[in-house]
């Protein structure tokens, strides 16, 4: 297929969603992503040249991003930023985020994205009284089964 | 820039006794007029600094408040500067934003020439649109 539209950054999206309730606690001002593989070494004696496979599909990365918080609300809905963000077969249970990182939101199936069930690592805030406060989030995968990358431009 | 944060600035200006005490309606954006009464205060937006996010947009504004007082006024520039502070101290609520919220990023050093003194307070506004 010929490609007609090469990406910018402005193409892009995020969300992330606990137990399938999407949050919105936050907003990503960038991303940073890393689709890898680890390579084994299997070169052997009779191999003429190097000898290796590829193991289980990973993603890790950051998030440059701004928190929001709800000054009408009363309850610590956000307990995914503190807690151990561990795995429940109930969904209401479920504390582990699953982020979508967008890199074209053709909002149909013309997408190239990026879903993962992750765990935040690290959240790292900044704040300067004459500037901003802003937030980088560190996120690996953390589900036992490979992120899902679509591409189907 | 965003006419609806000039919009609640202006509000807010006009709603804080204190200004309108000591300049009573001569709270002017960009320039006053020419024979203004004093004292006055003067206005600007001088940047207007927007940062895309995914699902937002931030902007953040710098303002220049510049205030002039007559030679013989009773009132010192001193005290239409902590009258400013006192105006932009809590945010403002803003159409289409969270808020915008003031901060000083300099105070004004008074300037006296033959008629009048003048002071430049310098404050930045930050907004989220929604």
């Amino acid at each position: 297929m010929a490609i007609d539209t090469y990406l910018i950054g402005n193409d892009g999206n995020f969300s992330m969603s606990i137990g399938g309730t999407t949050q919105g606690v936050f907003k990503v001002r960038s991303f940073a992503a890393t689709l890898a593989r680890p390579v084994a070494e299997l070169t052997s004696f009779g191999d003429t040249g190097r000898r290796k496979r590829l193991g289980m599909l990973d993603v890790s990365g950051t998030l440059n991003a701004v928190f929001g918080v709800d000054v009408t609300g009363s309850t610590n809905s956000a307990y995914w930023i503190f807690s151990d963000q561990s795995y429940s077969s109930t969904a209401a249970n479920d504390k582990r985020p699953q982020v979508t990182l967008t890199l074209y939101d053709g909002t149909g199936t013309a997408d190239a994205k990026l879903v993962a069930d992750c765990v935040f690592s690290q959240f790292a805030f900044n704040s300067a009284k004459d500037g901003d406060t802003t937030c980088t989030v560190n996120f690996e995968n953390a589900s036992g089964t490979a992120p899902v990358v679509t591409w189907l431009v | 820039m965003s006419q609806a944060i000039l919009n609640a600035l202006k509000t807010r200006l006009y709603a804080t006794s204190s200004l309108t005490t000591t300049f009573g309606s001569r709270i002017y954006l960009d320039q006053a007029p020419a024979n203004a009464q004093l004292p006055l205060l003067v206005y600007r937006a001088t940047e207007d600094r927007t940062t895309p996010m995914f699902g937002m947009i931030m902007h953040q504004i710098d303002f220049d408040f510049e205030m002039f007082f007559d030679n013989t006024g009773s009132q010192t520039i001193h005290t239409g500067a902590a009258n400013l502070a006192s105006a932009l101290s809590t945010p403002l609520t803003v159409s289409g934003f969270d808020r915008a919220s003031f901060v000083r990023t300099a105070a004004g050093v008074p300037s006296r020439s033959d008629d009048a003194w003048s002071m430049t307070e310098r404050y930045r506004a930050t907004a989220f649109d929604t």
